[in-house]
């Protein structure tokens, strides 16, 4: 059951009405109600794993309170590194194993040894990434005394099954979310409907701009050897919208789903395609990985290189981002991605602008030229760095470059190129450059007349329904499968 | 709460009301205009056509992967390819020729594995395409729609109801004169896509790797047996004929592909060849891995033509 189907408006629909109706005044009763709902969404979408959900909560609920209790440090220690196995070990079987055994063989075969091992068949459970992250920071946060455990087992389930967050994110902290379902929830007509409006533009995006723009640079990708440069950067352009607008869209509607159940979840994007440089956008850019990995990974990493000065800052850098690209799963064009994007920081280090937020005024319309310039540029390198992304080789990532990279990048691209969806595209940003500072683009109280407001939402939910089909309703979204 | 409530049921009343009004009042040239509309031609064709004859049912792996004419002349009897879009799914299409099947006639099911995946339950039950053809192109259609069946169109009847509309507001794909590929004027005199075969190839994504997770759509099998069954009452042969398909999506899907197989065989249902048989190169396929190009529909069309003369005496 993915959120763009119509089993989930039904799903959510009576999920909704129990909540509020029949559960409303009995906190436990209606946490239980959240969890019986997540394991049913889990269920649903990926039954052969709901049992390993169940026990990586289990275990992490015991975990956290025993490493509470403990004093000893040599046992508190001991403990902690048994949930650090245990998430890890879980994420390294189910995740890596394969891609480290093919390594083997690979590099073995290089200098003529043939080695007997053999890969597995190994299915990837759903959300694996996303809730062993969060398990894994609630223990790291136990263990370092940021946080308490919680105590109560219904509370932490919730807190790892959470629904709308499962199956991509945000990756939301235990000191957000558990003191969020440890008290009681109330209902607002404006977080409401501002969360349903978010729901709405969510799945515009989802349906109209990310399978469109997938769809189209899908053909290209998979054909870039007889199609000319031009066409090629129009698939690196469509493959970046389109997994952009995916998660994100994604992203809306979780945050939605969330606040119409009454929680405030982690904001996950914030316009990154104006970024004004690479820093700024993975500030932007899947907020709450990066800021995961900055806080469980980089901060400790940069606290022991500091004495390397800025080369050590560098190498925090690096391996920082390699950790966010391997993330997306176990391929080298993962780590490439994630080197080079680490690489993009060492000017930004060595001229002192890593950390300083550019920010286009918000009361302007149009950026300055420097603005742009700067905007373009990053947004420049992030499609073009997207190949790497999404290329399903390093040695296609090569061949699809040397391609873009020709005389032809000047031809005109002619049909191998929708132009309608690339005005489209454009039309996209354009409206999300006037909405920058919005939490979403349908946040528009200042279009005075609510008729010309439920014109627009009625415009744009007549368009989902019909993209529905012929977009392919089935499409999954991306960030699912990491 | 009661206030977003209220509003919350009256938008979705707006939305309905606009959908209803959409499928039941407004026209839908455009969509009259594309292959669908080609459904009249089709069963005009089939029942002026005497028996004994060859019927091709499928997707359109079929209608863009077959030169009817090669056939007929090799086996001296009128061959209708009815075959148009997978979309409409296997049951319309097995219920829509039922009434002309007669004795001594062979039908040939070409459909895509899709039309027997869990995943896929559009692919039998039919989806927005059945929806436009039995509110707009032939309305006696409904008759073969079962209950469940609308259940399932149920979920693809607001799309058709705003693509509608979208059409009215925004005619940007009416590109349906004569010559365009997707018209109903692209098919031939005995109902293949024609005119793409002097078309240059385009490029075209894979289908996506199975998961290992696929499984078998029972009710699928249940009814080709049943039509099985119908068609031998009728003094008439069935035969399968697998699709089709370019060598990446046939690995991608292999997994499911070979369950398929596998599942035609412990029904014994008359499967004539195996479907890696009909596994292509790349530079055969025009737009998409099951649409033939001229080159690669004289490929299918000899094998074809192969397979058929294991169950029909010249």
């Amino acid at each position: 059951m993915i959120f763009n189907s119509i089993s989930f408006l039904i799903f959510f629909a009576i999920v909704f009405i129990l909540y509020w109706f029949v559960s409303e005044k009995n906190l436990k009763l209606q946490n239980l109600l959240l969890l019986a709902a997540s394991y049913a969404f889990y269920y649903w979408a990926d039954s052969y794993f709901l049992i390993l959900l169940i026990g990586s909560s289990a275990f992490n609920y015991l975990l956290g309170i025993y490493l509470d209790k403990t004093v000893s440090g040599k046992k508190k220690r001991l403990l902690f590194y048994l949930g650090i196995v245990q998430a890890l070990g879980t994420l390294l079987y189910f995740k890596y194993f394969n891609f480290f055994i093919a390594s083997i063989i690979g590099a073995f075969s290089s200098i003529n040894i043939s080695l007997n091992i053999h890969t597995l068949q190994i299915i990837l459970p759903l959300g694996l990434s996303f809730y062993t992250f969060r398990t894994l920071s609630y223990i790291i946060d136990i263990y370092r005394g940021k946080i308490e455990p919680a105590n109560d087992w219904v509370v932490f389930f919730c807190y790892v099954a959470f629904f709308p967050c499962i199956s991509s994110g945000p990756i939301d902290r235990a000191d957000l979310l558990i003191p969020q379902l440890e008290k009681k929830r109330t209902f607002t007509y404006d977080t409401g409907v501002d969360g349903a409006r978010q729901i709405l533009w969510g799945l515009f995006k989802k349906v109209i701009i990310a399978n469109s723009c997938t769809a189209a640079s899908d053909v290209i990708f998979q054909n870039y050897s007889i199609l000319p440069g031009s066409a090629l950067l129009m698939g690196a352009f469509f493959f970046t919208i389109g997994l952009y607008a995916d998660f994100s869209g994604y992203s809306d509607m979780a945050i939605g789903l969330g606040r119409l159940l009454g929680f405030q979840l982690t904001k996950n994007f914030n316009y990154p395609f104006f970024a004004q440089n690479v820093a700024d956008y993975w500030r932007r850019w899947h907020m709450s990985l990066t800021s995961w990995v900055t806080d469980y990974v980089f901060t400790p990493l940069s606290i022991a290189f500091r004495d390397l000065g800025k080369p050590g800052l560098i190498a925090a850098i690096i391996l920082n981002m390699v950790v966010v690209g391997l993330w997306h799963g176990a391929r080298w064009t993962f780590v490439l991605y994630g080197f080079i994007m680490g690489l993009y920081f060492i000017p930004l280090i060595l001229t002192g602008n890593m950390g300083k937020k550019k920010i286009v005024e918000e009361d302007k319309l149009l950026p300055s030229f420097a603005q742009l310039r700067n905007m373009l540029a990053t947004f420049t390198l992030v499609v073009v760095t997207n190949v790497i992304f999404r290329a399903n080789s390093v040695a296609d990532a090569i061949h699809y470059y040397s391609g873009l990279f020709s005389a032809s990048l000047f031809s005109f691209p002619g049909k191998n190129v929708d132009l309608r969806l690339l005005v489209l595209a454009i039309a996209f940003l354009c409206i999300e450059w006037v909405q920058r500072n919005k939490d979403h683009v349908l946040q528009i109280q200042r279009i005075a007349s609510p008729g010309l407001r439920w014109g627009i939402y009625i415009m744009i939910t007549l368009a989902i329904v019909d993209y529905w089909t012929s977009s392919g309703h089935k499409s999954g979204f991306i960030y699912v499968k990491f | 709460m009661k206030k977003f409530i209220l509003k919350a049921i009256a938008f979705l009343v707006i939305i309905g009301a606009i959908l209803l009004a959409s499928l039941f009042l407004l026209p839908n040239n455009v969509f009259k205009n594309t292959l669908m509309g080609g459904l009249i031609e089709k069963n005009a064709l089939l029942a002026r056509s005497g028996s004994p004859k060859i019927i091709l049912i499928g997707g359109s792996s079929v209608s863009y992967g077959t030169d009817s004419r090669k056939i007929s002349e090799a086996f001296h009897m009128p061959v209708i390819d009815m075959a148009i879009s997978a979309d409409i799914g296997l049951k319309f299409m097995g219920d829509d020729i039922k009434p002309y099947i007669n004795k001594g006639d062979v039908v040939v099911v070409g459909v895509e594995n899709f039309a027997f995946a869990k995943d896929y339950p559009e692919d039998f039950e039919g989806s927005e395409t059945l929806v436009g053809i039995i509110f707009d192109i032939d309305q006696d259609g409904k008759r073969y729609i079962d209950f469940k069946q609308w259940v399932e169109l149920s979920a693809y009847i607001p799309q058709y109801s705003a693509s509608k509309l979208v059409n009215l507001i925004t005619p940007v794909f009416k590109r349906t004169g004569s010559n365009y590929l997707y018209s109903r004027k692209s098919f031939n005199q005995y109902g293949d896509s024609y005119l793409h075969w002097t078309m240059p190839n385009e490029p075209f994504a894979d289908d996506e790797k199975c998961t290992g997770k696929e499984e078998i759509n029972p009710d699928a099998f249940a009814y080709l047996n049943q039509f099985n069954k119908y068609v031998l009452s009728r003094g008439a042969t069935m035969v399968i004929i697998p699709p089709a398909t370019e060598n990446a999506s046939y690995q991608n899907r292999e997994f499911f592909i070979k369950k398929v197989e596998a599942e035609f065989k412990r029904n014994r249902l008359p499967l004539i060849a195996e479907p890696s048989r009909y596994r292509f190169q790349r530079k055969y396929f025009f737009n998409m891995p099951y649409h033939l190009n001229k080159s690669g529909v004289d490929l299918r069309t000899g094998l074809v033509i192969q397979d058929l003369s294991k169950v029909i005496l010249k």
